[in-house]
């Protein structure tokens, strides 16, 4: 009995292809084949297809559900950079895949935290932008505190 | 090769509400605020304040006025929080003057804290349905006035140094009828008290005596407790305290990141 498949489009116009049984633990997804049955492409537009390779790896693995928690840990531990992290949370964030999403955040939160102010900027490309006035308010809270 | 992407163009509800939050709020006040205008406007957000978890850093430079900015942040809103060690009246008086919602308050090894400190708090605080107090020196009368002060208190956990025997057992069957859940871990708990308790606090669902020195249960008594408590955790005290067998005691996981060996005796007897 062949399954059906459906087809799903990154922001570089890639096409993936899974079956739809594992493509509706996205709930975005789920809804898209209760609506239309979802026939044609689905179109990622924020999702790019490195990324996408992931989800639909995610999607497509075989665990058995008290399994799952430990898979979904170690599948965020594996892709430790956190540019990769930050694109595979909000691909789930789209999707609608609460389980990724919050692995993926979980573990950039972990990372991030023992960094200092010039590598949390430098791994997530943030420009200092705080004017001097803002770093005066800032200094003005704490004395708020006494 | 494709330019790498900027990140703070991220979603607010991913990058506030799912990671940021995550982070400690010491680390949120010290660092992660100034990264830039954006994370600092996504910090200052009430929502990012909510919950308050101090457990592991009591020993920060300017505790108090890191805590009290944290609070304030909070806008009213704060729910939850859990302090260690040096917490004082004046900062206990500024959290239940701003956080009338607050639900859930935990002090841990907080030695400074006064019994009437504590009260003149909670009377702020009519929301409380959590209160764990872990090695706070508080008398019998204290618990008692804590029971009244918060009529709607469901979940109390309580360890002391205390030698009353039973005294804040009765406390608590005479001030906590509302309470669903109770733990008196390695209290000095008698028959007489978990008699009390079963009359006074008769909608418990789960009582936790485990490692009581002074308790022996007649099984008549272990019945009872086990005929009106679903969840009814108690073990005979034996001469050696081995902490090991106990996985549930891990549960409550600040005690095995501070004792790590065990050594648990040593700072409550």
């Amino acid at each position: 009995m062949s399954k059906k498949t459906l087809t799903l489009m990154s922001k570089d116009k890639q096409l993936f292809n899974i079956e739809e049984h594992l493509a509706v633990q996205s709930v975005t997804i789920r809804n898209m084949v209760k609506e239309d049955g979802a026939s044609s492409v689905i179109p990622l537009p924020r999702v790019d297809s490195e990324t996408l390779a992931l989800v639909i790896e995610y999607l497509n693995r075989q665990q058995a559900p008290e399994e799952d928690e430990d898979y979904v840990k170690k599948f965020v531990d594996e892709r430790g950079e956190i540019p990769t992290l930050l694109e595979l949370a909000q691909a789930a964030l789209d999707l609608d895949i609460k389980k990724l999403m919050d692995a993926a955040c979980m573990k950039v939160a972990d990372l991030i935290k023992d960094f200092t102010l010039e590598e949390v900027r430098e791994a997530l490309r943030i420009e200092n932008d705080r004017t001097p006035e803002e770093e005066k308010a800032i200094r003005d809270e704490f004395q708020w505190a006494f | 090769m494709e330019e790498r992407r900027n990140w703070v163009e991220m979603p607010e509800e991913i990058m506030g509400g799912m990671i940021l939050q995550r982070l400690n709020a010491i680390e949120i006040l010290i660092s992660v605020q100034k990264v830039c205008t954006t994370w600092r406007k996504i910090c200052k957000d009430p929502e990012m304040w909510k919950s308050i978890d101090m457990d592991h850093y009591s020993y920060a430079n300017d505790f108090e006025k890191l805590i009290k900015q944290a609070v304030h942040r909070s806008y009213g809103e704060l729910i939850d929080i859990r302090l260690k060690c040096c917490v004082t009246d004046d900062l206990l008086d500024f959290i239940s003057q701003c956080s009338s919602k607050l639900k859930s308050l935990r002090l841990m090894k907080c030695y400074g804290v006064k019994g009437n400190w504590l009260i003149h708090a909670l009377k702020r605080l009519p929301y409380l349905e959590t209160l764990e107090l872990f090695y706070i020196s508080i008398e019998a009368k204290d618990i008692k006035a804590i029971g009244q002060s918060c009529p709607h208190l469901k979940s109390f956990k309580m360890r002391t140094r205390s030698m009353e025997c039973d005294e804040e057992a009765l406390a608590i069957a005479n001030s906590m009828a509302a309470l669903r859940h109770l733990q008196l871990f390695g209290s000095t708990i008698t028959g007489v008290g978990v008699r009390a308790i079963l009359r006074g606090c008769p909608h418990l669902e789960s009582l936790d005596i485990r490692k009581c020195s002074c308790l022996k249960l007649s099984w008549k008594l272990k019945k009872s407790c086990k005929e009106q408590i679903k969840d009814f955790k108690f073990s005979n005290p034996p001469k050696d305290y081995d902490f090991s067998d106990s996985d549930d005691f891990c549960e409550d996981y600040e005690f095995s990141a501070i004792y790590p060996d065990g050594d648990f005796d040593y700072y409550w007897l």
